[in-house]
């Protein structure tokens, strides 16, 4: 089984977008969880369904409202480039407001609504040449933004009143890092699904913060972790016929916990 | 909000397939196992079938394919999937595994079933299966020719195991035409439709069912003064997607006395499809006459 695995084109084109959403998950975790805005994750992905649900009403296709969707919170979220305890609490509002809309655009859509969601739970062993290819521009897009603000987009994440008063654009580059994150988020949910994106983006980061307080070495270590777990967690299911996305997560879950014993020790 | 992924279980070989090595045989895939029945009545020891949607517990609607789906539709020779969104994680495994010589037969394409609110449970159109069975026929006699006489003959047989059912749904058409009924799900609407019975619930409440949303307090009360002041002879109860609201329907439902009848999306296992459809048919018959 796992050898005949193996020989599948499918399977190929799995372990393909497994490591490119794993290279841009793990870069652009860092930024994230730096900034203390995991939830913000959660609640692009989540709302991006509610985009979804805007197109069908408006009968534009549910892709383009899911990448619209995710873009206009990521939008709000970084203008209103919160800070401690508040963006917790200003995160959770947007998203409680974001589900209810989302709510609101189901009811008012005629017809039925599982034939345009099912195409936000993406699969890892259902990716098509045409989704990695995709898929890779965005990663392309997307690192090649973080590349250009590195440092501005580190200093304000690390220390944001020093990085004021030095004068980094903080709510620019704000913007620019959930921007960033929801085009991430919109693509990769369609590929890999929900639960991936979110272990991907925040786990493999927060391991490594753990592990250093370097940040160029932190960034090339939550990249390792993140590849690490998806090209385990896919082969494991190969071998395994458990679901990939347990094993991803389980794996990242296994890293964390150790950084965390490591580091204390 | 259907974020949380309910992963459904590894593919289930059908009963019936006894003695049919694995690998053996035409390699027929159904994203249902409705059709895997049919095919495998139809091909007999010629075809090997793999089901993916089988477990009659589990909400189709939830499923997320793990990767043994995804080797059995990259090695199949065929195909068989509903379509109409019903089954779209097909489509990305197939799109997964690009493969010219695999033949895909759609029902909906068939039917003729199209747009966004037309009803995915194509299984239940009663008068529609002789044709879905031979699509079901073509394909495998198209896929392997030597075997054709068997698939002819499969159909043939597969075709006569139908009169009873369609004996069934007309006695209950022109016993009952015109009875009102309501459904928690549009599951059984073409055997409504073909038995000439009418459905009350609202396409509001039933709708946001079907999607796993919730239902407007409008459409909930509409759903259960049906049931309160009995203004259906029966509600047809989907067993496989429940929850707090269709409960409390069939409560209702029970308290006023009217008869509930469970019925499914999947085919229950050591059934055929012939004895399953029928059974319902029977039960509804039954509920009817009371």
């Amino acid at each position: 089984m796992f050898t005949d695995l193996l020989a599948q084109h499918f399977v190929h084109t799995a372990l393909l977008a497994g490591a490119v959403v794993a290279v841009v998950s793990g870069a652009i975790g860092i930024f994230v969880v730096t900034r203390g805005a995991s939830f913000a994750v959660h609640a692009i992905s989540e709302l991006g369904f509610t985009g979804a649900a805007g197109a069908l009403v408006l009968g534009i296709d549910p892709v383009i409202g899911m990448i619209s969707g995710s873009l206009v919170v990521g939008l709000v979220l970084g203008l209103l480039s919160l800070r401690g305890r508040e963006r917790d609490s200003a995160i959770g509002a947007v998203l409680a407001f974001g589900l209810g809309i989302g709510v609101l655009f189901l009811s008012l859509y005629r017809g039925y609504a599982t034939q345009a969601t099912n195409l936000l739970f993406g699969s890892i062993v259902g990716v098509s040449s045409r989704q990695l290819f995709e898929l890779t521009i965005v990663a392309l897009i997307v690192t090649a933004g973080l590349a250009a603000c590195y440092r501005p987009l580190l200093f304000s994440s690390v220390d944001p009143e020093v990085a004021a008063a030095r004068g980094v654009p903080l709510r620019a580059l704000s913007v620019a890092i959930f921007l960033l994150l929801a085009l991430t988020t919109a693509e990769a949910i369609q590929v890999v699904g929900v639960l991936l994106v979110l272990t991907l983006v925040i786990t493999p980061a927060a391991a490594a913060q753990r592990l250093t307080a370097r940040p160029g070495l932190a960034l090339a270590l939550s990249i390792l972790v993140a590849l690490v777990a998806t090209e385990g967690g896919i082969l494991l299911s190969l071998a395994q016929s458990w679901p990939t996305s347990f094993f991803i997560s389980a794996i990242s879950f296994a890293i964390y916990i150790a950084a965390r014993v490591f580091k204390r020790s | 909000m259907r974020t949380i992924i309910v992963i459904a279980s590894s593919t289930a070989l059908l009963a019936g397939c006894g003695g049919a090595k694995a690998g053996s045989g035409l390699a027929v895939v159904a994203a249902e196992n409705v059709y895997g029945d049919i095919a495998q009545q139809i091909g007999g020891a010629h075809v090997h079938v793999t089901s993916i949607l089988s477990d009659p517990n589990a909400d189709p609607h939830l499923f997320e394919p793990g990767s043994s789906n995804a080797l059995a539709v990259a090695t199949a020779a065929v195909v068989i999937q509903n379509g109409v969104g019903y089954d779209a994680f097909m489509t990305k495994l197939e799109n997964a595994s690009p493969n010219a010589k695999r033949s895909i037969l759609t029902i909906a394409d068939v039917l003729g079933v199209h747009g966004r609110n037309a009803n995915p449970h194509l299984w239940y159109d009663v008068p529609a299966l002789g044709r879905i069975a031979r699509a079901i026929a073509d394909a495998l006699e198209h896929a392997d020719p030597v075997h054709s006489s068997a698939y002819r003959a499969g159909l043939t047989r597969f075709d006569a195991s139908l009169v009873p059912l369609r004996r069934e749904v007309a006695r209950i058409r022109s016993t009952f035409a015109g009875s009102a009924v309501a459904y928690t799900e549009p599951v059984p609407g073409y055997l409504i439709d073909a038995a000439g019975l009418k459905n009350l619930a609202p396409s509001s409440f039933t709708r946001a069912i079907e999607d796993g949303t919730e239902p407007s307090p409008q459409a909930f009360a509409a759903m259960n003064a049906l049931m309160t002041r009995r203004l259906v002879k029966v509600l047809l109860y989907n067993s496989q997607a429940v929850s707090p609201i269709t409960a409390r329907v069939r409560a209702a439902a029970v308290h006023a006395h009217i008869p509930v009848i469970g019925v499914t999306e999947t085919l229950p296992p050591k059934r055929s499809f012939q004895e399953w459809q029928l059974a319902q048919a029977r039960q509804l018959a039954a509920a009817l006459a009371r």
